[in-house]
């Protein structure tokens, strides 16, 4: 995954291939029960490595880009999802949040500490809360906060100008408390030697290679659906960054390694027949979509639009380019993240079944037809030659080639263009593109607002006057039902306008050796707690 | 010196320094039939050259000896090991590599050839001014010495970084990156000429530049000029096929060799045969040109006059 | 003598000034910009002007080429936007890697090169000479990143002899030097075969005969020792290339070289990496051009006048 084109900032694109968002509901990490083999104990001790998909900017998640496993489990946050994606109390034992919708109240755990054994307070998570809002580049999912009380030494209280229910995704994904007196000595440099409250302590970094931590033994304030209540089995953990895939996958099978992060697709058949070898899958929160520049005169009506979402065809794509290791999505959201409707998916599906004879009808309707007889639509003269701009992904390059022979079986001849990232983003944004082959997604059904509110679709460059009201109801409806209703809305909205082309969310799958206990989610991250490493 | 030796290639000749023949009325049959002669009986070049013919033939008749369509998918055929059905193997769409790499020729030795056809005429053009107008030339050589200050490949790519990826600026960023050996051998081709006497005379006749240049200087140097287009063509397709190797030439589905490299290295453990057969096909048309290349050279070289 | 020293330095300083002006240019030229790249792509546009402020992107072309070159020749090469650390820092830890394997790679190529080249001149025509000018050929012609590939499939993957890729220490480094040498083997056997041809036709060769010196102490007690001027030459430019960076090769092999490095910096539009790089590249390969050149000129006074 490391540089897919997610559909939005970095900063959300990165936290979809991350643990830190709601989770796949797919199996989350089915208890170990290979690798015993016989031979070997699961005892307490020893350092776990992991193979990380990609070496974090820094350490200090409030100014990183990329957020994961990796760089973000010294620190913990106010509430904590579970592996289905429920939101579960952490360092906050309960919240609440007043009628209006403006004003969030948090009361915290009181037997907290930091790794330099400190005592956490209310203080210290205000002041995290405003280092986040001052400096870090995913300030934006912070909503229109006013201030940050602290009451009393256990309590937080956040004031908004205006309801913003996804308030609770951020507070579940990047609100925690960072150790105050480093914060102070260290300052912009308090990535270099961070702490936190988590069950991870920083150790030692070296760059290009590893990060390695010190498993936090104070820790008993994992959230619930940790079932070790008591200290924790592993002494370190280390997180190293291979580049290469083929060696990562050399290095697990000499056992070198005891969990493979992100397994890339064609390895997975390999490993699923391996003894002793666990294997976890989760579908992502993201979805990989065929964008149209909707302000290309090209894509203007949308019959076109929609003809082309006729004309693909899914199944190959996640057949063979994903060795089956994705689940199409026909609608704007995957199963996977509040606001997800079986029924729009179902709306969706139907309408967008391929069907080529309807798409060539729809494209004849809009004007485009073949007049020269020579397999490609034209209209006023010009032929149908959309530009498709792909990342250099080895599995993205294969996707586009089969959208390419299925969009020609329709009479539109895709141009692929395979291009740097930086090149893609830049063209994208500018909307000096004709199609993209991109990926969105957060942890929360905002993603759309985000995606296609004001001001806001810098990828697809869809705006709506219609569709904006029915994404700000959907951001300041605090009851959870409303909201999915909400979004309802907006998702038959979407699908009828079809401004892109949903493909499918991938299963984020994870290989582990050598290990009981361990379970992963992507909402969840790896539950440290839990694992025992076996020695043989 | 002008040996510059790049990643892929070198970019001259290191073992015999291509002098311009000795001044003589060149257009004379006698004096190509004499070389054409001296070359038949080189085995290394008429292997070269046949095996150039080959490529050609086969490239240029893909369309007819091919045995199936370059893009069709046939995801029931994906990744066969070579067979007498497919020759040479399935890629991972079940495309025939065989066919693939009949078609792919076009456009890996059409890029060879365009990107070589600007080089020749740029390096020409430059080299003789250099060489003939002795103000120019102090310029033109040190902007040449800033062009080989860097690795050939790096300043392809950052041309094409400039430029964007693509089969059109792949081939001039490796021209570009060819220019400047280029230019050094036509211009001490020039040089040499131009210190002959005749040369001097002819210009105090006042005849002008353009006739003595046309007339007298470009058939002189002719022979360097041949040897280095020829060696030169084999170095133009291994670069493009490196960079489209990087994914900065060709674009998918074109067949083009390096390209073809490129998408088999994800399959190098499953299928080997995805990356095999587009690699030979790349070394054997780049051997077939430096061996015919080099005999040439021989078959040119004015010390077996 | 010493005015030729002089005015190769000179010529020295005026590429290397055109160089920078060249990398500079190209570099400003690549579209994308770099300060939305590490702000992401939903930071205000004050955010990002105030970044271009801080960077010095917001002013003209000319005055950040002036700021560039005098913060270079205080060996300043600016500080990478992908890692945050400096330029100099980035390549220090990265070139002995490159270094590392131009050694090896020249080492391999020249010393099997010369005695493939001595071989096959002083066998000429025999069966072997014509097998050693075809593997030479072969060398010369087969695309590196091929080479490499099959490298790893037979001892990578097949054998499991050597890492596949990436960088764990020497064995690392010797697929990707076996790949590189295979280039040097055939230049080098080449050049060498060629000049001791010609040293051979010479008379002396003939005299040292008719005295009737053992024939291996003829070939490198006379022949190879004048052969091997403009064999050394060739050898002191394959080494300077190298060092430039063996972009493709470190790519395929993942290892962290310069080149690898300077490849990541293009596609991430790290402008100050890529400047730095680059120049650095360059300079490398300047340098060692002009010293091989310089003691040439002592070894064959013919040449310095030219």
């Amino acid at each position: 995954m490391k540089e897919t084109f997610h559909g939005l900032k970095k900063a959300f694109s990165l936290l979809v291939t991350c643990s830190v968002i709601l989770a796949g509901c797919s199996s989350a990490g089915q208890p170990q029960t290979k690798s015993q083999d016989g031979q070997g104990v699961a005892g307490k001790g020893g350092t776990l490595v992991i193979a990380a998909p990609m070496e974090p900017d820094t350490l200090d998640t409030q100014l990183s880009t990329w957020v994961d496993d990796a760089n973000m489990r010294m620190y913990d946050n106010l509430l904590a999802r579970d592996a289905s994606g429920k939101i579960v109390p952490h360092l906050a034992e309960k919240y609440s949040v007043s009628e209006d919708g403006k004003v969030w109240t948090f009361n915290l755990r009181k037997d907290v500490k930091y790794h330099s054994g400190e005592p956490m307070t209310a203080e210290h998570i205000k002041k995290s809360i405003e280092r986040f809002v001052a400096i870090s580049p995913n300030k934006s999912l912070i909503g229109p906060l006013v201030k940050v009380e602290a009451p009393d030494p256990y309590t937080v209280k956040i004031t908004m100008s205006e309801p913003y229910a996804p308030f609770l995704s951020t507070v579940s994904d990047f609100m925690g408390a960072l150790d105050p007196t480093r914060l102070d000595k260290l300052g912009d440099k308090f990535g270099d030697d961070p702490s936190g409250t988590g069950p991870l302590i920083f150790k030692e970094k070296v760059r290009g290679a590893s990060v390695s931590y010190k498993v936090n033994k104070e820790y008993r304030w994992s959230p619930e659906f940790a079932e070790n209540k008591g200290e924790p089995y592993l002494d370190e953990v280390m997180f190293r960054f291979i580049k290469d895939d083929d060696t990562k996958m050399l290095e697990f099978k000499k056992g070198t390694i005891q969990v493979f992060q992100q397994v890339p697709p064609h390895f997975v058949k390999e490993l699923e027949s391996m003894p002793g070898v666990g294997i976890a899958k989760n579908l992502d929160i993201g979805i990989q979509y065929l964008g149209f520049n909707n302000k290309n005169p090209m894509f203007q009506d949308v019959r076109v639009r929609q003809a082309i979402a006729m004309a693909v065809d899914r199944d190959p794509i996640v057949q063979y380019a994903m060795n089956g290791l994705a689940k199409p999505v026909f609608g704007p959201l995957p199963p996977t993240i509040p606001g997800y409707s079986e029924k729009v998916e179902n709306i969706a599906k139907e309408m967008y079944a391929r069907d080529v004879a309807k798409s060539k009808q729809l494209l004849a309707e809009a004007g485009w037809t073949d007049t020269n007889g020579d397999g490609i639509l034209d209209k006023d003269g010009k032929p149908f030659s959309p530009e498709l701009l792909v990342a250099g992904e080895p599995v993205l390059q294969q996707i586009a080639q089969i959208l390419q022979s299925q969009l020609k079986e329709v009479g539109i001849d895709l141009r692929i263009n395979v291009t740097d990232l930086q090149t893609l983003r830049d063209r994208a944004t500018k909307a000096n593109h004709d199609m993209a082959l991109l990926m969105y997604g957060l942890a929360d059904p905002d993603i759309l607002y985000l995606m296609f509110g004001k001001g806001n679709s810098r990828r697809l460059h869809y705006e709506n006057a219609e569709l904006e009201p029915l994404l700000v109801k959907g951001r300041q409806t605090t009851d959870v039902n409303e909201r999915l209703q909400a979004y309802e809305a907006v998702g038959e909205f979407l699908v009828k306008e079809s401004p892109w082309v949903p493909l499918y969310s991938k299963e984020v799958v994870t290989a582990y050796r050598d290990v009981e206990g361990f379970k992963t989610s992507t909402s969840t991250g790896i539950i440290f707690q839990d694992i025992k490493l076996i020695k043989k | 010196m002008n040996g510059k030796v790049t990643e892929w290639h070198v970019d001259t000749n290191p073992p015999i320094q291509l002098l311009a023949q000795e001044p003589k009325q060149v257009e004379s049959q006698a004096y190509w039939i004499l070389v054409w002669k001296r070359l038949s009986k080189n085995i290394t070049a008429m292997g070269g050259l046949v095996i150039l013919l080959l490529f050609i033939g086969g490239v240029v008749f893909a369309s007819y000896i091919a045995p199936y369509p370059i893009d069709q998918m046939k995801f029931e055929d994906r990744l066969l090991a070579p067979s007498a059905t497919h020759l040479l193997g399935t890629d991972d769409f079940g495309r025939d590599i065989f066919s693939r790499i009949l078609h792919g020729g076009q456009i890996s030795l059409m890029m060879g050839l365009i990107s070589v056809t600007l080089a020749t005429v740029v390096g020409i053009t430059l080299g003789v001014i250099a060489g003939f107008y002795r103000k120019l030339d102090m310029f033109i050589m040190q902007v040449m010495d800033i062009l080989m200050s860097f690795p050939a490949l790096l300043l392809a790519i950052v041309i094409i970084a400039v430029l964007g990826a693509g089969l059109t600026n792949a081939m001039i960023a490796v021209a570009i990156a060819a220019i400047p050996s280029y230019v050094r051998v036509v211009r001490s081709a020039v040089l040499s000429i131009r210190e002959k006497e005749y040369i001097e005379a002819v210009q105090a006749l006042g005849i002008r530049d353009y006739k003595i240049i046309s007339r007298h200087i470009i058939p002189n140097i002719l022979s360097p000029i041949i040897v280095m287009t020829t060696l030169l063509f084999g170095e133009s397709i291994l670069s493009a096929a490196a960079l489209s190797f990087l994914g900065l030439g060709a674009q998918p589905p074109a067949p083009e060799w390096g390209a073809m490299v490129f998408v088999g290295r994800t399959f190098l453990s499953q299928a080997w045969w995805m990356s095999l057969f587009p690699g030979l096909a790349i070394m054997l048309v780049v051997l077939a040109f430096n061996m015919l290349g080099d005999g040439l050279r021989d078959a040119l070289d004015p010390k077996q006059n | 003598m010493q005015k030729y020293l002089l005015k190769r330095f000179v010529s020295l300083l005026g590429t290397l000034l055109g160089v920078s002006i060249l990398v500079f240019l190209m570099v400003h030229m690549i579209p994308g910009d770099p300060v939305r790249y590490i702000m992401g792509e939903y930071a205000t546009d004050e955010a990002i002007n105030a970044m271009k402020v801080q960077l010095g992107l917001d002013q003209p072309l000319i005055v950040q080429y002036f700021d560039f070159l005098a913060r270079f020749i205080q060996g300043d090469l600016g500080t990478s936007l992908m890692t945050g650390i400096t330029v100099w820092e980035e390549i220090v830890n990265r070139f002995p890697i490159t270094f590392q394997l131009a050694c090896y790679s020249v080492i391999l190529g020249s010393v099997l090169g010369v005695l493939m080249g001595v071989i096959a001149a002083v066998k000429q025509n025999t069966l072997l000479d014509r097998f050693i000018i075809m593997f030479s050929l072969i060398g010369i012609s087969a695309p590196g990143f091929w080479i490499a590939l099959f490298l790893i499939w037979v001892f990578a993957y097949k054998l499991g002899w050597f890492p596949i890729s990436g960088y764990e220490g020497f064995f690392s480094l010797v697929l990707p030097a076996v790949t590189l040498s295979l280039l040097s083997i055939g230049n080098i056997a080449r050049m060498t075969r060629s000049s001791m041809l010609d040293v051979i036709k010479q008379d002396y060769m003939r005299t040292a005969e008719a005295k009737g010196a053992p024939s291996l102490s003829r070939v490198f007690s006379h022949g190879l020792q004048n052969a091997i001027i403009p064999v050394i030459t060739l050898i002191g430019i394959q080494f300077g290339s190298l060092l430039a960076g063996a972009v493709i090769t470190e790519t395929v092999f993942a290892l962290p070289g310069i080149g690898n490095f300077a490849i990541e910096a293009i596609s991430k539009r790290d402008i100050p990496t890529v400047q730095g790089v680059v120049l650095f590249m360059a300079m490398i390969y300047t340098v060692v051009n002009l010293t091989i050149d310089i003691v040439y000129s002592f070894v064959d006074p013919r040449i310095r006048y030219e």
